[in-house]
């Protein structure tokens, strides 16, 4: 009964953090990492020799106070991380109650699975993605020097004559990279293969990875540039990404095989395996010593009084936020316009652009090209949906762009923030100007955490606000007179208020739905 | 048995091998190590692979294949590491290997491709230079691509007033400026800066000294223009135009007109070059190099002076400059190409001139064509017929082409028939004859003969058909002498002095028994033939004058005509190289009594420098041997430059051929005038400098100049001689090295002189010029390394002073 009132005390948190998850493409694995874990407990357990001798209370209750702490933060923060970080500690505590160190030992490679879906703290994986991106970017185009294919490489885009390849998260192997990490780290554990053996194949996986795409974006570009045959999208491109996991699957094992060929030799005898019989999950478990399995009375109502109570105030609250990420799972695709002339541009087009110079991580990205007589023509763009405020400035550092300056729009009299920020940017010989703002669902500015700047905080505290976007980029060989901003401003702030109240109206009609 | 031998083996080891104090074991441990230690590292070695041999033999062999794959991945990582390493150290080859490809898709017109080789170009620069180079050319791409607003802004970038930046840029940005209506001067300022920043980058940029020299001629700087163009001009022949516009411009008229010379035939070399695709500019160039050279001197020329006559057509497309550039052709032996550009010239601008120079021009080729080439060169052969039936040598190809055994034969025999059949009157009676000649040289007699037949009936007052009529009369088997005479006479009312006629009249009269008038026409003919006939009709007037009892002539051109003059010539190099000198002039000399000619003359002055130059000088009675070929040497070429060295030497040796040479000398240079006289002059002062009589030296050279003003040599000469003088001789000095500075202006010794010269009269930056060009081409002169130093100290550039400071002292050239 414990177990079960936590559990419904952790549901909510855990639950937003599954689908936090499942809208991360790195992690929508976590399924199969999940019953890869189960797989993993599942056999422990069967070949674990009863009956086990609970462990000492007083540690118990020392894990479980932990855990509690843990998760009134996560509560108390509204962090679905912490919260699942709470959730293993707690896991830990009950399993060292149920079978104390040799049940511990025993599921550790479980644990150590659940832990595999735990993202990095401190966008650790974002700029591990990003660095991923660049890293394959950057060396298929030294591979398409060496095959003599007439490229340059702009930031993660691949020029080539007459054709530009954008190269996505998708192309640069990053979902594989974990997913084939963790099927590594679950092979390794079910083979019980020795911690040394990890520390070798999860590296030599990692490069396996991250040749087979780079690999995929050279021969793609090559392709293209010697015989215009397109690799690189539609179903030729998904069913290269196919291949290419099933090859990453087909190398670990390989190379386990070849760990194996290495280091055992003929004489060596495998332990004899012993004979699993599977019985049912009651017949596994080991008897519980009477009173509370969490160590404390009434743990169980707490927790689940303490996450249903946090619960139904968010639900309560005027903001909210607890649908938000739920909604994300249904990825509503927006449709925006802007007219044909607007603060004195002229639309060229309504989806078209240079989309190499509009960098994003957002997954959708609508575009609109404006001209003005005398003056460079500009991208006005809208990106969705974004983790809470996300600064543009990233991912054009990211794509090369040096930041020359940063500066945020003032009301020059009041001195009150217009909500959006100019930067001023350089790569190689071209300059550009980018004009940003983020809004939320019902129209709200949203900015950057002022008060706890630390990354950490940033993933702790999760923003689980919906960020859309409105940039506006103008760039070219020169850089951008002063005498142009007034019109670019206008036509910025012009969009802005087109784009959000288009944008407010929608997603209002569809939370009302 | 094994086991206990094992045990033996086990006691035996266990025994301590003490021999005499010695542990054996240890000391055969030392011995393994320090004595025999290549065995003891091949044991070593030995065990080792022992080892990995059990190890090997002990692997589960049949869990590789499933483990190939991610050796292979291994495999793979590696070899891609290693080629992203070594493209990754290869910057500077992709600098030049995308270079190559911008350059090459940028003159393909292909400027997407441009574009993006630009771009990568322009990632990783190497020099400031290097990147404005870039800029320009992706400006060029963007521009071909359409987008000429950002063309227009990189440009403006790559080629900015402030800085370096790209010289192709600058020379751009110029030309556009000087292209653009309503020039005002502050377009020109500007245009003006933009060249100069391209020469203060790339000094040797052609395009921009061209365009800066142009651009000074049109603001009327001459000298600012010639000094840029006369940079241009060793790469480009044809901007000797450039300079001759400058200087006619400042009615310079020597000047103009050697500069015109020099340009004519620099241009003609392009359009001979793109022949039929000449552009209109080229073929105007020549015409304006024409009209300047005509200005001041005359055309001897005839088709020179019609391509300067005007014409109905436009001037660059009048018919003589067309046959100009198809005489050039032609003698470069491009017949294709001259043929290509009658057609195109015949298409421009029709006239009636065109027919008869394509069949000229096909005559010339067809004697080209190899002997397989039977087809093409009956085509060609009909192109010509096409254009002027008429021509002889056209005709005569024709009628050799009809006997090639394979198809072309058949061809030819039925063009001939086509021909024939098409012509009538002398036409046809000329073909009749060409026929009949050609019988006769094949030994078809018969046939000869009735084709000459024929060609007398149907033509019988052509002279050439009454010439060969009459030796048929002559040498059938019942001669008709009378006719043949009769004929003959016939034929040479119209062409008195024809040799062949007078033979063939010689031998009629010599038959007909008139010995005498058949010696003065037979006389006459040996004269004038050659060869093979000359032979035989010299035996003939022998014959004849043996008959009348009178001794042989004399016929000088017989003889010079049975003279071999490459044959005795050969034999007198042989002799030479054999050291038979005497027998060498001794040849010579009979060759000259026969045959005398230039060659001969040339030959016995060479034979005698050669034989002088083996005679030791210090030998008793040498000298006067010496004395005596060189003077043999000088009475056949006076002007042989050796020998005049030889003579002056022995006249200022000590010697007792001393005076006979003085005095040798002294009447060959009173008997010389003009060119002659100042070549003398000018080894007299060389011969007075050497001896250290700088003031006989001078009045030497100024009478050399005197005598000839436009001998640079003496000119050159003298100019040291001032130089050496007071101050009041340097801008003489410098007067006379402008004149020769302004012919040969890229002669460094010509330049170093008059930087000296300008040096000493503190002209620092003109010295500076001259100076510089100079030590260029003379790396290891100090005495002009110095000179230019100090010009460069007083022009305040210590750094470059002490560079040739420097490099004067160690007498190597900068690099």
């Amino acid at each position: 009964m414990d177990l079960f009132l936590a559990a419904v005390g952790l549901a909510p948190l855990l639950g937003i953090f599954m689908v936090g998850l499942w809208n991360r493409p790195t992690y929508q694995f976590f399924p199969l990492a999940l019953f890869a874990a189960g797989m993993l407990a599942w056999r422990a357990l069967n070949q674990m020799s009863p009956p086990l001798a609970s462990g000492p209370l007083g540690l118990t209750r020392l894990l479980i106070l932990i855990a509690g702490s843990v998760y009134l933060a996560a509560n108390i923060l509204w962090s679905p991380w912490l919260c699942y970080v709470s959730f293993i500690l707690g896991l830990l505590a009950v399993l060292w109650s149920l079978g104390g160190q040799p049940l511990l030992r025993v599921l550790a490679p479980a644990c150590l699975m659940l832990l595999a879906i735990l993202p990095f703290p401190g966008n650790l994986d974002q700029n591990l993605t990003l660095g991923l991106r660049s890293l394959a970017v950057s060396h298929s185009s030294a591979l398409l020097d060496f095959l003599h294919v007439n490229h340059v490489q702009d930031g993660n885009t691949l020029l080539l004559p007459g054709k530009s390849l954008l190269v996505e998260e998708a192309c640069s192997g990053v979902n594989s990279f974990f997913l084939c990490n963790a099927f590594c780290l679950f092979w390794v554990l079910w083979q019980r293969r020795s911690l040394a053996w990890l520390l070798l194949a999860w590296p030599a996986v990692s490069l396996f990875v991250i040749l087979g795409n780079v690999l995929r974006i050279t021969v793609g570009a090559a392709a293209f540039y010697y015989w215009q045959m397109n690799l690189l999208s539609g179903w030729p491109h998904e069913t290269f990404g196919l291949v290419l996991v099933l090859a990453y699957t087909g190398l670990i094992l390989s190379l386990d095989q070849f760990m194996v060929f290495l280091t055992q030799s003929v004489r060596h005898v495998a332990p004899a395996k012993e004979k699993t019989t599977w019985l049912a999950p009651a017949a596994l478990l080991p008897v519980p010593r009477s009173g509370s399995i969490l160590g404390f009375k009434l743990a169980g109502p707490i927790l689940a009084a303490v996450g249903l109570g946090v619960l139904a105030v968010h639900l309560h609250s005027s903001r909210g936020p607890a649908l938000g990420s739920f909604a994300r799972l249904n990825r509503q695709e927006l449709k925006l316009s802007l007219p044909t002339s607007l603060a004195g541009w002229q639309r060229i087009n309504s989806d078209a652009g240079d989309k190499s110079l509009v960098a994003t991580l957002g997954v959708h990205s609508l575009i609109w090209r404006f001209q003005r007589e005398g003056m460079e023509s500009v991208v006005v763009a809208v990106d969705y949906p974004l983790d809470g405020f996300h600064n543009v400035k990233i991912c054009y550092s990211g794509n090369g762009w040096q930041i020359l300056a940063e500066d945020e729009l003032l009301i020059p009299r009041s001195r009150e923030s217009l909500n959006a920020f100019k930067l001023t940017m350089e790569k190689s010989i071209k300059r550009a100007v980018v004009y940003h703002s983020v809004v939320d669902g019902t129209g709200r500015w949203l900015s950057a955490p002022k008060l706890l700047q630390s990354r950490l905080s940033s993933t702790m505290v999760s923003s689980i606000e919906t960020g859309y976007r409105i940039q506006l980029i103008t760039g070219g060989y020169k850089a951008v007179p002063a005498t142009d901003s007034a019109a670019l401003e206008g036509l910025f702030f012009q969009a802005r208020q087109t784009l959000v109240q288009q944008l407010v109206n929608q997603l209002g009609k569809a939370t009302a739905k | 048995m094994k086991r206990r031998l094992r045990k033996i083996k086990k006691w035996f080891a266990r025994r301590r091998w003490i021999v005499f104090g010695v542990d054996l074991p240890a000391l055969n441990a030392r011995l393994m190590d320090k004595v025999f230690w290549p065995v003891a590292r091949v044991l070593r070695i030995k065990r080792r692979l022992r080892r990995i041999k059990k190890w090997f033999a002990r692997r589960q062999w049949k869990l590789l294949w499933p483990s190939l794959p991610a050796i292979l991945a291994l495999s793979l990582l590696v070899f891609g590491a290693l080629a992203v390493f070594f493209i990754q150290h290869q910057q500077d080859g992709l600098q030049r290997r995308y270079l190559r490809q911008a350059g090459a898709a940028l003159a393909a017109g292909n400027f997407e491709a441009a574009r993006v080789a630009c771009l990568r170009g322009l990632a990783a620069p190497r020099t400031e230079r290097e990147r404005a180079d870039w800029m320009f050319y992706l400006a060029v791409s963007l521009n071909g691509l359409g987008q000429t607003a950002e063309a227009n802004g990189l440009l403006a970038a790559a080629a900015p007033l402030n800085q370096p930046g790209s010289p192709e840029g600058h020379v751009m940005v110029a030309q556009s400026l000087l292209n653009s209506t309503n020039l005002n001067p502050e377009t020109l300022r500007t245009a003006e800066r933009h060249l100069l920043n391209a020469l203060a980058v790339d000094p040797k940029s052609l395009a921009a000294n061209e365009m800066l020299g142009r651009f000074y001629i049109n603001t009327r700087k001459y000298n600012h223009a010639r000094a840029n163009l006369l940079k241009v001009y060793p790469a480009k022949p044809d901007t000797a135009l450039l300079v001759a516009i400058s200087f006619d411009l400042e009615k310079n008229t020597n000047s103009a007109v050697l500069w015109a010379e020099r340009a004519i035939p620099a241009i003609r070399k392009n359009l001979a070059r793109s022949a039929a695709k000449s552009s209109a500019t080229e073929r105007l160039s020549l015409l304006q190099a024409l009209s300047i050279k005509a200005k001041y001197a005359p055309l001897p020329d005839p088709l020179e002076r019609a391509m300067l006559s005007s014409t109905n057509a436009a001037p660059q497309d009048a018919p003589p400059v067309w046959l100009d550039l198809v005489r050039g052709l032609v003698n470069s032996e491009k017949y294709s190409s001259a043929l290509a550009t009658l057609d195109h010239a015949a298409m421009v601008s029709p006239s009636p001139v065109y027919p008869p120079v394509i069949a000229e021009v096909c005559a010339a080729w067809v004697g080209k064509f190899p002997r397989n080439q039977n087809a093409e060169r009956l085509k060609v052969i009909q192109k010509g017929l096409a254009n002027a039936p008429q021509n002889l040598k056209l005709r005569w190809h024709l009628i050799q082409a009809t006997h090639a055994r394979d198809d072309s034969g058949a061809v030819a025999q039925k063009t001939l028939a086509a021909e024939m059949a098409a012509v009538s009157g002398q036409s046809a009676a000329i073909w009749q004859l060409l026929i009949a000649t050609d019988c006769r040289g094949r030994g078809d007699l018969p046939a000869a003969r009735q084709h000459l037949q024929t060609a007398y009936e149907l033509a019988p007052a052509i002279p050439e058909i009454q010439n060969d009529m009459a030796w048929e009369l002559l040498s059938g088997n019942s001669p008709d002498l009378a006719r043949a005479l009769n004929l003959i006479q016939s034929a040479l009312e119209k062409f008195p002095d024809n040799p062949n006629f007078r033979d063939t009249r010689g031998r009629v009269l010599a038959k007909l028994g008139r010995p005498a008038e058949a010696a003065a026409d037979l006389g006459f003919a040996a004269n004038h033939l050659t060869g093979t006939d000359a032979k035989e009709t010299l035996a003939l007037l022998a014959q004849v004058n043996a008959a009348m009892g009178n001794k042989p002539a004399v016929l000088p051109k017989a003889a010079t005509a049975l003279d071999n003059i490459p044959k005795r010539l050969g034999q007198v190099h042989n002799l030479l190289a054999e050291g038979k000198y005497a027998a060498a002039l001794e040849t010579l000399d009979q060759g000259m009594a026969i045959n005398p000619n230039p060659a001969y003359a040339a030959a016995i002055a060479d034979a005698c420098v050669t034989f002088v130059n083996k005679i030791p000088a210090a030998q008793k009675n040498r000298p006067a041997e010496r004395l005596r070929l060189v003077q043999k040497g000088l009475g056949q070429v006076p002007e042989h430059l050796k020998l005049r060295v030889l003579l002056v030497q022995a006249a200022y040796a000590s010697t007792e051929a001393a005076p006979a040479a003085n005095k040798l000398l002294d009447q060959l240079v009173s008997a010389s005038t003009g060119g002659s006289a100042a070549g003398w002059q000018l080894l007299l002062g060389q011969e007075a400098r050497s001896r250290g009589d700088a003031a006989a030296a001078r009045r030497h050279f100024q009478t050399a100049c005197k005598l000839a003003p436009y001998l640079t040599q003496a000119k050159y000469e003298l100019a040291a001689m001032l130089a050496a003088g007071p101050r009041s001789d340097w801008e003489l000095g410098v007067q006379l090295m402008n004149a020769v500075v302004d012919e040969f202006p890229t002669r460094p010794d010509y330049r170093q002189m008059r930087g000296l010269l300008l040096f000493r009269l503190e002209r620092h930056e003109a010295a500076v010029v001259d100076l510089k060009l100079a030590v260029d081409h003379i790396p290891h002169s100090s005495e002009t390394r110095l000179a230019l130093a100090k010009a460069y100290d007083a022009l305040g550039k210590t750094q470059l002073a002490e560079q040739q400071r420097r490099l004067a002292k160690i007498g190597t050239p900068a690099q």
